[in-house]
């Protein structure tokens, strides 16, 4: 998994180390367009989890006819999916549902109304104890507080808290968590509050919809989607992320690509495999010697002579085809091996080179938000008449989106047209004209984000007002060109590409024009607790 | 004495096992812990393990009947559940524990073990292997083990 560095220092994340794979930072925050669309995501801060609970809970409780413990029960065995819970309610019954989830409901509460007697003989302890000193659950099992109190503080101590058995031999029922708090309060107060705790992170742990934002150090929120379809998302933090692999958000690359690409970009192994492509080790002092002229003879530095293809150490007389006194059997398998290697490696520095490209050309045009708003003020004092500035704006938010967009087109490139994941999808020719076809569209997509970048460079405000609306022009028209024109390629990606695939599922989130979306703050004041 | 503070409940276990043991069975706490029991179990008739005595060592946690007690057989035995350090592989003894369960139940329970390998449920892979490809040598192992390891002191 990633490391997210926090994103509120600019300087820190200026001085990335050069090869870091998480090359971008969310520097668009700032010109987020306002989204049109109803947000389907939300923010859940600690302050609102109990709230973002309750919503479910009161669904379940009037659905049911059943007390908050209850429904909280029946909603963690069902991992808070509450259409699924309706969805064995309706298939299955109230008998089954409740059943399985380990909740009786009130058969035996009602025992206090024939007389009780004064002592119990409690059978886990074998002691007699008052009876106002014992507990009967809803199965009907009754044991001493103290008893039960240990039982609960073992359990809780176990990591079990959301699913507290009964102390009974196979019993299955849950205990209510109101008797469980209540004894747990009067002597051990501290885990009482701890077993709360851990019902209530249930809500985000064992849900599906909910996940903990990965910032780190975290941010104490937690978001929650109204669909499971792939998507990004930026957290109230400030991070965007992948919502299924929870690392940054990696579109067009499928998980996998980005986890596979993440991997191979952090491993020296590919440093270590040009090594082997271009050096072979002295037979004698062992130090990597490289190549040079066109005889298979090497000299290290050591003085050792030796047998570029097969290593072997050997004397100096030689031919340009043969060494003397030499036979060298390893000839072709070598070579081979030796050849793949070096084309597997240009391949990936092929991908990797623009794809860090693209990422160095992000970190730079980020420092130009700063000066563009200066830009602006000056451009202001000069013409009085130019009130309206947002193309400069709409024109960097579209620059830092289709930079993105592009540098991660190149890792998922690398997969889609290379040999480890589709190489059974499809034949030589079908792969080459796929690629043609998608490298059409990366490349005018390429033109034109760099003829932006320039544009969105040159110093507009000296320009005299006739310039500057040419200027303005011209932006406009690349803003919305560049926005079709990913859009295209998304479109690519998805129908001709992923969409032809037999094997492997490989879903890559949307292409959003506005942008990644924003959780929305959950308000919790709207929810009747 | 120094289990003087013993609860209450493990006292009445111990005279109960101690005045009217499980047949087969016989458990009695160490001098100096009462909390440590030495357990010897016969094996059951008509399984490979009979006419051996198997030793076995329990202990009581602290948190005890809250936890489940910790039981070990101190003698080699050749069975699916069971590994070379002798430690058991039973529902009971785990996440099916219940405080209601007792000393009795649990070395009854490993009792019917013996009598019942359960090779789908291994602790040991590889004898749970062997009793899944060739019982009847599995079986033969088993009963040279009981011959050579425990055939009474
Ligand atoms: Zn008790
Ligand atoms: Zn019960
Ligand atoms: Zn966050
Ligand atoms: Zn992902
Ligand atoms: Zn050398
Ligand atoms: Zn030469
Ligand atoms: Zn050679």
């Amino acid at each position: 998994m990633e490391d997210y560095a926090a994103s509120s220092d600019d300087e820190y994340r200026y001085s990335d180390p050069e090869d870091s794979v998480d090359a971008f930072d969310n520097d668009d925050n700032d010109y987020q367009l306002v989204s049109s669309k109803g947000p389907s995501t939300q923010v859940i801060t600690k302050e609102s989890l109990l709230g973002a609970q309750k919503e479910d809970l009161r669904k379940v409780m009037d659905m049911l006819s059943v007390r908050e413990q209850h429904a909280r029960t029946l909603l963690i065995f069902h991992r808070w999916d509450v259409e699924k819970l309706f969805a064995v309610y309706v298939d299955r019954g109230k008998h089954f549902l409740f059943s399985e989830a380990g909740v009786t409901v009130d058969e035996h509460r009602d025992s206090n109304s024939s007389a009780a007697p004064l002592t119990i003989m409690c059978e886990i302890c074998i002691e007699d104890v008052p009876s106002d000193e014992t507990t009967k659950m809803d199965c009907g099992h009754c044991f001493c507080n103290g008893c039960w109190t240990e039982h609960f503080i073992v359990k809780i101590n176990e990591g079990q808290s959301k699913r507290i058995r009964c102390m009974a031999h196979k019993c299955y029922s849950i205990c209510d968590e109101a008797v469980v708090i209540t004894l747990l309060s009067k002597k051990h107060p501290d885990m009482a509050e701890k077993y709360e705790r851990f019902l209530l992170e249930s809500y985000i742990e064992d849900n599906k919809r909910v996940k903990w934002c990965p910032s780190a150090p975290h941010c104490g929120n937690a978001i929650r989607v109204e669909d499971d379809e792939l998507f990004e998302v930026e957290c109230s933090c400030g991070l965007q992320f992948c919502f299924s692999c929870l690392s940054e958000a990696h579109s067009p690359c499928s998980c996998l690509m980005w986890e596979l690409w993440a991997k191979k970009c952090r491993d020296e192994s590919e440093t270590v495999n040009w090594i082997t492509v271009h050096t072979k080790p002295c037979p004698k002092c062992h130090k990597p010697v490289e190549k040079n002229g066109g005889c298979n003879l090497v000299s290290c530095i050591c003085g050792q002579a030796f047998c570029w293809l097969c290593g072997g150490a050997t004397g100096r007389e030689h031919t340009l085809s043969s060494i003397a006194a030499h036979s060298c059997g390893r000839y072709e398998e070598q070579e081979k091996t030796a050849e793949r290697a070096k084309r597997d490696l240009y391949r990936y520095m092929h991908y990797h080179n623009r794809y860090k490209a693209h990422t160095d050309s992000f970190k730079l045009e980020s420092k130009l938000k700063e000066t563009i708003q200066k830009k602006i003020a000056v451009s202001e004092e000069k013409h009085s008449t130019l009130r309206d500035y947002s193309w400069v704006n709409n024109g960097l938010s579209r620059l830092f989106r289709s930079r993105r967009v592009l540098s991660y087109s190149y890792a998922f490139a690398f997969y889609m047209f290379g040999d480890e994941l589709f190489k059974e999808e499809m034949t030589e020719a079908q792969r080459e004209i796929k690629q043609n076809l998608f490298e059409d569209q990366q490349q005018q997509l390429e033109a034109n984000v760099e003829k932006l970048s320039k544009i969105l460079e040159e110093r507009f405000q000296t320009f005299k007002y006739d310039k500057v609306m040419e200027i303005r022009m011209q932006i406009i028209n690349l803003t919305t060109i560049i926005d079709k024109l990913c859009q295209k390629m998304y479109e690519c990606i998805e129908n001709d590409l992923l969409g032809s695939l037999h094997i492997g599922v490989h879903n890559i989130a949307p292409y959003k024009s506005k942008g990644i979306d924003k959780a929305s703050e959950l308000s919790v004041h709207n929810i009747a607790l | 004495m120094a289990n003087s503070n013993l609860p209450r409940r493990i006292i009445k276990e111990t005279q109960r096992l101690l005045s009217e043991p499980a047949p087969g069975i016989s458990a009695s706490p160490s001098e100096d812990n009462m909390r440590y029991f030495n357990v010897m179990i016969l094996g059951p008739t008509q399984s490979p393990y009979e006419g051996g005595v198997f030793k076995l060592e329990l202990f009581l946690p602290e948190e005890y009947p809250m936890a489940a007690p910790k039981v070990r057989f101190l003698t080699k035995i050749y069975h699916p559940n069971i590994d070379k350090l002798g430690r058991i592989c039973l529902d009971i003894l785990k996440d099916k524990w219940s405080p209601a369960l007792q000393i009795r139940t649990v070395l009854l329970s490993i009792q019917a073990l013996l009598s019942a390998p359960n090779p789908d449920d291994p602790l040991s892979e590889n004898i749970a292997k062997h009793w899944k490809s060739n019982e009847a040598e599995a079986v033969e192992t088993a009963k040279e083990w009981t011959r050579l390891y425990a055939s009474g002191a």
